[in-house]
């Protein structure tokens, strides 16, 4: 599972888009940190993937889980069933 | 000559944790013995559910006495997240750990995702020659 940490505080976010059409595009989004993003879409158009510099991709259903820290802000790819699992012990 | 122990002798261990125990938690780090204040401190405790007496049943199987936890537990949203190590039996009203049991999936649990928490059978054994 990717794991990047932004301490540095300035990792470009770029969004591969898509209209429904063929056609996909990229877009620099923001910068982080402290900007959330709503990952589904941007304006009108779908977000295929979102890159975070060469640390961090995540593909179209999967989750970015953002941690804010008092120093740092750590960002983690979750596939959609891993998000959503529960967990069930064993004696 | 023999060995033997009346169940009420038995139950006595078991009755401590039903009477007591209030707290069910799975930890990710456990050693025998461990201090309340080990066992609760940091992000030790990655998921947890309420007790009462009522979620523990008394019974026997074949000489022993049992005490087996309720089924359907869950903890909605995990506390940290964690490696299963050890089930732990709290009483937080007089910060004790009333005893502690292996864990044995060793699952990787996520912080926010559901738990849910087995049925457990302790069992007091009966008497036996020394091994």
């Amino acid at each position: 599972m990717p794991f990047a940490l932004y301490s540095d505080g300035l990792i470009t976010v770029s969004a591969i888009l898509w209209d429904g059409t063929e056609d996909v595009s990229a877009e620099v989004i923001y910068q982080i940190p402290g900007v959330s993003v709503h990952a589904n879409t941007i304006g009108d158009q779908i977000v295929k993937e979102l890159r975070f510099g060469s640390f961090l991709t995540i593909a179209e259903g999967e989750w970015l889980v953002i941690s804010v820290a008092e120093a740092s802000i750590s960002a983690m790819r979750m596939t959609d069933a891993a998000f959503n699992q529960s967990f069930t012990l064993v004696p | 000559m023999a060995r033997w122990a009346h169940a009420d002798t038995l139950d006595g261990s078991l009755n401590v944790i039903k009477t007591n125990c209030n707290k069910l938690a799975v930890v990710a780090a456990y050693s025998a013995g461990d201090s309340y204040a080990t066992v609760t401190g940091g992000s030790n405790i990655l998921a947890e559910v309420t007790m009462a007496s009522g979620d523990f049943t008394l019974g026997t199987s074949g000489s022993d006495r049992t005490l087996t936890t309720a089924s359907g537990k869950q903890d909605a949203s995990a506390n940290n997240s964690g490696t299963s190590n050890t089930f732990v039996f709290l009483d937080t009203t007089n910060s004790k750990v009333l005893g502690a049991t292996v864990e044995s999936s060793a699952q990787s649990v996520t912080a926010g995702n559901p738990v849910n928490f087995p049925q457990i059978v302790l069992t007091s054994k009966q008497w036996s020659a020394p091994a």
